[in-house]
């Protein structure tokens, strides 16, 4: 399916042009909701591949998993942000029970990224047809990052698309996303769980996802940058 | 610790078993203390006992409602093999193998650690699973539960902080899961469209999906 070719009927957009923001939602405007159009375009883009495979990479919440269970999608859940720090933990317990000395002290952040790809994101290839990825790539280490790029591409399916959000600047507080409707997030304050780690710029942005096609960006009110990427 | 007697057998000749000398029938007490060591049991291989017939999907939920036997693997206690049987399992201990409950429901405790695939009519997680969970009837996985594996089950609940490294497939309620080899990634998911006039109870989230 060539979905950079599909357009809405009555429609002349193209994939690269802005989008104005839609319709308001239904659900009630709140301090910890959010407005995404970057869903609302990521779900019409994903709507012609029937019973479509979706990889969230945040946390699992019921309103999530029942949202795209309901549309007939199948959902894949995989916390990476959460395994990647955990990992990172059980990796230094390790090293403090080193005798020193036996020449397994040095290890490089290149290495640790590698050893942690050995057991997360295992998909089969051309798999996923959609990943949601909110408060992830901007909180993963620089040696971490590409790597996750290239597996994520890997296991998407040609025409697959990505959301991503992106801080214009250093959040305040982190949250976790859930999905609410076809255009509504939840924000659910969680206690830190990584480091703000950079701001990406809009040409950096598609420099990480330099195999992917550009889509389309959407800046909410919050600043925050959704991207929005094909394979 | 074992609180009734449970069916076991070996998951293959040879392989360790639950001794049954380490059960009781004790079903109504309150949970005995834990053993001290935390060694795993190896026992004599138990003769495996008949699997119960297969019930039909609709009586399912009803006879695991009237069941009120349980069994309790307790904190410190390991086991090892295949567990089969009708009746309530609480897992506070660790387990591997396979867990096959045809009606009743199993419960992994928050200090539970599973190792296996687990399939009954009613499944709930409060501690780890490294497993595909099957539940014919209802699943809920909940705030501190933390499941690397695939989930299959007409209605889920999940509550905020679970933890869930997956697929989650949805089923019709009642239909039996697909077990052969656990192999949850064969079975038909139902679509949007498929599930019509579910019985849903109101104080849970559900997860049948609408007609």
């Amino acid at each position: 399916m060539d979905w950079s070719a599909k357009q809405r009927p009555n429609s002349t957009a193209t994939a690269r042009a802005p989008v104005k923001p839609g319709p308001e939602s239904a659900v009630p405007a709140a301090a910890n909701m959010r407005v995404s159009n970057g869903l609302k375009e990521f779900l019409w883009l994903i709507s012609d591949s029937g019973q479509g495979k979706i990889l969230d990479l945040g946390a699992v919440f019921q309103s999530t998993v029942m949202f795209f269970i309901e549309k007939g999608f199948r959902l894949s859940t995989e916390d990476l942000l959460r395994s990647w720090k955990e990992f990172l933990h059980a990796e230094e317990e390790n090293l403090r029970n080193t005798p020193v000395g036996d020449g397994n002290g040095r290890v490089s952040q290149g290495m640790l990224a590698g050893k942690f790809l050995d057991t997360a994101l295992q998909y089969p290839e051309d798999h996923f047809h959609g990943v949601l990825a909110w408060d992830l790539f901007d909180y993963l280490d620089a040696e971490l990052l590409p790597r996750v790029m290239e597996r994520l591409y890997t296991v998407m399916r040609p025409g697959g698309a990505v959301l991503a959000s992106f801080h214009s600047r250093a959040p305040e507080r982190f949250n976790r996303y859930k999905v609410v409707d076809s255009q509504t997030l939840e924000l659910v304050p969680t206690p830190t769980l990584a480091v703000h780690a950079r701001v990406f710029q809009n040409r950096e942005i598609l420099d990480i996802f330099g195999k992917f096609r550009s889509s389309k960006t959407f800046v909410g009110r919050d600043q925050v940058r959704e991207a929005l990427l094909l394979k | 610790m074992w609180r009734r007697t449970e069916e076991l057998k070996p998951a293959s000749p040879g392989a360790t078993a639950a001794e049954p000398a380490a059960t009781t029938a004790n079903s109504n007490s309150p949970a005995a203390p834990a053993v001290a060591t935390p060694a795993e049991i190896t026992t004599t291989p138990v003769p495996a006992v008949p699997a119960p017939p297969a019930i039909t999907a609709a009586s399912a939920p009803e006879k695991a409602a009237t069941i009120n036997e349980v069994s309790t693997i307790g904190p410190g206690l390991k086991i090892r093999g295949d567990i089969t049987g009708s009746c309530h399992l609480i897992i506070e201990g660790e387990a591997s193998g396979k867990i096959h409950l045809a009606n009743g429901r199993v419960t992994v405790g928050a200090t539970g650690r599973v190792n296996a695939d687990i399939e009954a009519p009613e499944i709930s997680v409060e501690g780890n699973v490294q497993g595909n969970l099957q539940a014919r009837d209802n699943l809920r996985l909940g705030s501190a539960s933390n499941v690397q594996g695939s989930v299959l089950t007409p209605r889920i609940r999940i509550e905020d902080g679970a933890r869930l490294r997956g697929k989650v497939e949805m089923t019709r309620p009642g239909q039996a899961a697909d077990s052969a080899g656990g192999k949850t990634s064969t079975a038909t998911p139902a679509t949007a469209t498929s599930l019509v006039k579910t019985e849903i109870p109101k104080a849970a989230i559900v997860g049948a999906p609408r007609s």
